[in-house]
């Protein structure tokens, strides 16, 4: 008898824990659920700034625009150019023309407020940046053939 | 069978730290009733060594590239959860003053510092896009951070 009513005291008790859980889990669950399907389509363009005069690429016409005052340089070139549907939470890793790697991590996506992005350039700059379409992430400086090696992330 | 499967997995959580606090008591307790448990989990201990043993043996596998990723991630999501708490207008809290004041002086010191090595997202950066940055020991320049573009300059660093 005692055991029996025990036993239905225990049941109410997993009822309740059971409900609370999934009123507490269910809607981040779920939130979380949708954005880890949702996808961020990255673009990621290598250029080289270099030190020698040379043809202007009309491909580099818009980041010209941005680096050019910020930067010296004489001539820009577009020497590597790579373009993904990158799963929220996924690392993707670029292999930079030095050998040296890229990698990408898309943390979280919001239209407004833009995509998270954990970025780590090897044995160089890392960090985590909040980039909105055309708005540009550009990381350069290190030295590569006879300029700057110069990394563009864009967020389309 | 499914039940070893549950004890194993609750057993290498134990061991890798990720149980919670309650969960992790109640398991030592557990641990101090039951021989078998403990006989498992010392087997778990002696794999655990006989794998770094292993490992130091050969080469390492270079899991620490996204390993150091999934840390960052768990960074900026904690940074931006405290930038949105940062947004509240500060002079309406208890501390609101005393962190007017120090934002001051922090302002003052930024100013005199010429490069970066590693630098936590500027408050309230607005527009601008870097949450937290760092350059490895290499000199660093944030030429711009603005609605148009972030340009981040490491002049000194090695060829690449």
């Amino acid at each position: 008898m005692r055991r029996a009513r025990f036993g239905r005291m225990r049941g109410w008790r997993l009822a309740l824990g059971l409900c609370a859980g999934l009123a507490l889990g269910a809607g981040p669950a779920a939130a979380e659920e949708s954005a880890q399907a949702d996808g961020v389509r990255i673009g990621v363009t290598v250029l080289l700034a270099s030190d020698q005069p040379g043809e202007s690429d009309p491909r580099c016409e818009r980041f010209d625009k941005l680096l050019r005052g910020q930067v010296a340089y004489e001539s820009l070139s577009v020497v590597d150019n790579h373009e993904r549907e990158v799963p929220l939470d996924e690392v993707w890793t670029v292999e930079l023309p030095t050998r040296k790697h890229l990698q990408i991590r898309a943390l979280a996506a919001d239209r407004e407020q833009g995509t998270l992005l954990s970025l780590d350039v090897e044995e160089s700059v890392q960090g985590d940046f909040r980039v909105r379409p055309g708005q540009p992430l550009v990381v350069g400086g290190p030295r590569y053939g006879e300029g700057r090696l110069v990394v563009v992330v864009d967020i389309d | 069978m499914k039940r070893e499967g549950l004890e194993r997995e609750r057993l290498e959580a134990y061991r890798d730290g990720e149980l919670s606090r309650l969960a992790r008591w109640r398991f030592e307790r557990r641990l101090r009733r039951d021989p078998a448990a403990r006989r498992a989990l010392a087997e778990l201990d002696a794999l655990g060594a006989w794998l770094r043993e292993s490992d130091a043996a050969g080469p390492e596998p270079d899991l620490w590239g996204s390993l150091r990723l999934r840390l960052s991630a768990a960074d900026a999501r904690r940074a931006e959860a405290e930038e949105t708490r940062a947004a509240a207008p500060s002079w309406r809290r208890p501390a609101g003053y005393v962190a007017l004041g120090a934002a001051a002086v922090g302002a003052a010191a930024v100013a005199l510092v010429l490069s970066l090595e590693s630098a936590p997202a500027p408050a309230g950066s607005g527009s601008g896009s870097v949450r937290w940055i760092d350059a490895r020991g290499h000199p660093m320049m944030v030429l711009r951070d603005d609605a148009d573009a972030t340009i981040i300059w490491v002049p000194e660093a090695a060829e690449v």
